[in-house]
């Protein structure tokens, strides 16, 4: 089967839709992540998702719900965490990380029987998502755009200093949680495209490769959008050529996007 | 001149159950500069942040009605990899689109406090001085009344570190601007500012500096070690 069949398959078609549509919502996100200096929190929200997926499975209610749940859990959990000021920031993530990632591998133990089902969860399988995945996609799309619409300047300043931003009125702990609510949605969403084990670098892998690139903060958000797209249909044509697994390719094609980018920032400092 | 901009009434901040600023008391007036002086681990960084209601304190802190702050900290790092311009930062606080705008730096603050050729450098990329005249302007954009700043030659060179005060002595003299100055330097205290808070922990003095930073009050400040000697030049003590 030549390309231009696979095209025409509705499944493909459906597959290239949701994974430009999941692509371009993670990369606005993640655009905020990487300058928030967010990605190892990213990260373990990501991984904490998979215990939502086992516990979901586990007592028979939709996987992305639980995902979901564990992900704003784990997200609110470190932030009150660093209010106490007790312990540096990684030192959290690093302990929720662990103990998430190891709930989960126990509560997988638990179940019973065939779990192919986990298995799409964890790696993601893009070419089995739903036309009412496409809608989903493209809702959350819609909803982080707006929401990125009127608060972007505020998230902006943030980036640049929290006690900056409250001093111009910016409400630093609401934005936090918005911010904290639509990552774990992208994250829950986002399973099917890449699975938990990948999910973080379809935020952060974009983003990371505009900073090489971008001479602005305007130009970092195009060109992170950009590459995300890129990378999603590239990556979903070189699996189907070569009959490689989706998600990890679809990575791979935006690393290697990003070790372009690497390169040409390298000799721009020679 | 007299319009009363600032209350502070028996301020205490708690950190851990313990008080690192306690019953600190001061009024400040419109178009005056206070400096905040006090050794190292004083609470001067904390009483500030607690000024501008960063951090939960007790006693009492009255801004006057209708007064827009603005606030430059003592340190600010922006990631290399933040591709942020200074004319997008500025763009940040403006009714303006981010998307579609004029490359304009005519009659902004940041034109008049002598950055306006920095308009397109990247903030990661500004010198330490050239990165606060940046945040002293984006404090000031907005029509600004007082401007809380926590050591602005911290990290700059003695040079850099002029231009900042300088630049402060034109705001106050040509637009009357209301600045609350955190500084370690005695000597910038005497040449800019027209009332003094001394800290450390508690409240040691409060006044004119010519009236208040006596010897005595800088030795409870700093210990024994430290003393005023006189420049003739300058017409003042100096610590």
């Amino acid at each position: 089967m030549n390309m231009l069949e696979v095209i025409q398959l509705p499944f493909f078609q459906r597959a290239l839709i949701v994974g430009v549509l999941m692509g371009v919502t993670a990369a606005l996100l993640g655009v905020f992540v990487v300058v928030r200096r967010m990605s190892f929190f990213t990260d373990a929200v990501a991984h904490a998702s998979l215990t939502g997926v086992a516990l979901a499975l586990l007592v028979g209610i939709n996987p992305i719900f639980g995902a979901l749940a564990i992900s704003i859990f784990v997200g609110l959990l470190v932030a009150r965490l660093q209010q106490t000021g007790k312990q540096e920031v990684d030192t959290i993530i690093g302990v929720l990380f662990s103990t998430t990632l190891a709930a989960g591998v126990l509560l997988i133990s638990l179940m019973k029987g065939y779990r192919g089902n986990l298995f799409q969860y964890l790696f993601g399988d893009i070419i089995a998502v739903s036309p009412v995945d496409v809608w989903v996609s493209l809702v959350l799309l819609a909803a982080v755009s707006v929401v990125l619409f009127f608060t972007f300047r505020s998230l902006t300043k943030i980036a640049v200093h929290e006690d900056m931003a409250r001093v111009d009125g910016v409400r630093v702990g609401l934005l936090d949680s918005i911010f904290l609510v639509l990552l774990a949605a992208v994250v829950a969403v986002g399973l099917k495209v890449v699975g938990a084990i990948l999910m973080s670098a379809l935020m952060i892998l974009p983003a990371a490769t505009a900073q090489y690139i971008a001479r602005s903060f305007r130009g970092m958000i195009i060109v992170s959008v950009l590459v995300a797209a890129i990378s999603m249909v590239g990556g979903l044509f070189i699996a189907a050529a070569f009959s490689l697994p989706t998600g990890p390719t679809i990575v791979l094609a935006a690393a290697a996007l990003f070790l372009l980018a690497s390169m040409r920032g390298m000799l721009q400092l020679k | 001149m007299n319009d009363v901009v600032f209350t502070a009434t028996n301020v205490s901040v708690q950190r851990s159950g313990i008080d690192v600023v306690q019953d600190i008391s001061v009024t400040l007036h419109r178009g005056a500069v206070l400096a905040i002086v006090g050794p190292n681990g004083a609470g001067k960084t904390t009483f500030m942040k607690a000024m501008l209601n960063l951090i939960p304190s007790r006693g009492s802190i009255t801004w006057a009605r209708g007064i827009k702050i603005g606030y430059v900290p003592q340190k600010i790092s922006i990631s290399r990899s933040f591709p942020l311009t200074v004319r997008e930062f500025f763009l940040l606080k403006s009714k303006k689109s981010f998307w579609f705008h004029k490359k304009e730096n005519k009659n902004t603050w940041l034109d008049r406090v002598g950055g306006g050729h920095l308009a397109d450098k990247k903030m990661s990329e500004l010198s330490g001085g050239e990165l606060q005249r940046v945040l002293i302007a984006y404090a000031l954009q907005g029509d600004t009344d007082v401007l809380c700043l926590d050591e602005p030659s911290a990290g700059i060179d003695i040079g850099g570190g002029k231009t900042v005060y300088g630049l402060l002595s034109d705001l106050r003299t040509d637009h009357g601007k209301t600045i609350i100055i955190i500084s370690h330097d005695l000597d910038v205290v005497f040449r800019y500012a027209d009332e003094v808070l001394c800290i450390d922990k508690h409240q040691i003095c409060h006044g004119r500096p010519a009236s208040v930073l006596t010897a005595e009050t800088i030795e409870r400040m700093y210990g024994t070690h430290a003393s005023l000697f006189s420049h003739n030049h300058e017409h003042h003590e100096h610590a």
